[in-house]
């Protein structure tokens, strides 16, 4: 009895250990991971300036007071809307928020944004913004 | 005086040889009483005897074919359901190895899969993939984890269940051997032949 006590107290002990161990945040553009990373700001449509060939966006000021370093843009085709994207275009400042939809092929007809920031040569892409049907 | 203190003492002595005589000679009075054992008599000492060597007989030839519990357990560590095959439990091996191939295979599975995700994590620039690949990984990782654990609890219980196996494939090689002893009345054992009536 005393020999099975101690077999089920050592089977519970790995069970704990093997519970408790988890995957290291490793990726260097990880915020959780690095304390020196932040996401990227969420991209929102200015939908008072944007127009059928025009989209123009802004972000908001994250708490770390820091605008994107650019935006990345994404088209879809026409039965494409929940699929794959295409990266069509990308802004590399981040005071240059509007997009010509006549600066793409006009086989795109669904685009998303998003922004991006670079860490120590490593870009780090944020949450992605759908651009809604006009 | 003389004489008679002579004649009473002669014929103290007298008495008691003849009391002596008048007796005859009973094993059981010499016998102790053993109620531990039951020897009533000396009957049932002398077939407690006669069982007694039967059982030596038996005994020694069941030393020479019974399992070691510590092979066995060796072999269930080596390869799990090994030590009950040994032993005629070929039922309870099978579904012991059964269970620990796949509860280490699935462990396996989830572990691969878990290191493909978080691979993936490790290369991705995106926000939304690294956190999803993350918690993808990690869920596997757990998961694998887990099976692990079921799989070690297991091999625990196969090496443990394999000393029961053995213990009953002892037993039932003991009853065995002593059922063919009885059955058979002509024996031939290292002191000789012997004849069962």
């Amino acid at each position: 009895m005393k020999k099975h006590i101690i077999f089920f107290i050592l089977i519970i002990f790995i069970y704990l250990c093997i519970i408790s161990c988890s995957l290291s945040r490793n990726n260097p553009l990880d915020p959780i991971g690095n304390p020196d990373v932040f996401a990227p700001p969420i991209v929102q449509i200015d939908t008072v300036n944007t127009t059928s060939n025009q989209i123009t966006w802004f972000v908001a000021i994250t708490e770390e007071d820091s605008l994107a370093d650019g935006y990345y843009i994404y088209g879809a085709f026409q039965n494409n809307y929940f699929g794959t994207y295409d990266r069509v275009k990308t802004r590399v400042s981040p005071n240059d928020t509007i997009f010509d939809k006549n600066e793409v092929s006009e086989d795109y007809v669904w685009f998303k944004l998003s922004s991006y920031n670079v860490f120590n040569g490593d870009t780090l892409e944020g949450k992605s913004t759908q651009v809604p049907p006009q | 005086m003389k004489k008679l203190v002579l004649i009473i003492t002669f014929i103290t002595f007298s008495f008691s040889i003849h009391a002596n005589e008048i007796f005859e000679f009973d094993n059981n009075t010499i016998l102790q009483k053993n109620i531990k054992y039951g020897w009533h008599d000396v009957k049932s000492w002398k077939d407690f005897r006669k069982d007694l060597n039967e059982n030596l007989i038996v005994f020694n030839e069941w030393e020479n074919k019974k399992q070691s519990h510590l092979l066995n357990c060796l072999k269930s560590m080596v390869a799990p359901g090994w030590g009950h095959f040994s032993a005629d439990q070929y039922l309870k091996g099978q579904v012991l190895l059964g269970l620990q191939i796949l509860l280490a295979g699935s462990a396996y599975y989830f572990y691969d899969q878990s290191q493909d995700y978080y691979k993936r994590y490790r290369e991705a620039n995106q926000i939304d993939d690294i956190n999803q690949y993350y918690i993808d990984a990690n869920s596997s990782y757990r998961t694998s984890g887990i099976l692990v654990s079921l799989w070690i609890i297991t091999w625990g219980y196969t090496i443990l269940d394999t000393i029961q196996a053995t213990e009953k494939y002892n037993r039932n090689l003991w009853y065995t051997l002593y059922d063919d002893y009885m059955s058979n009345n002509v024996t031939f054992t290292a002191q000789g032949i012997q004849i069962r009536f």
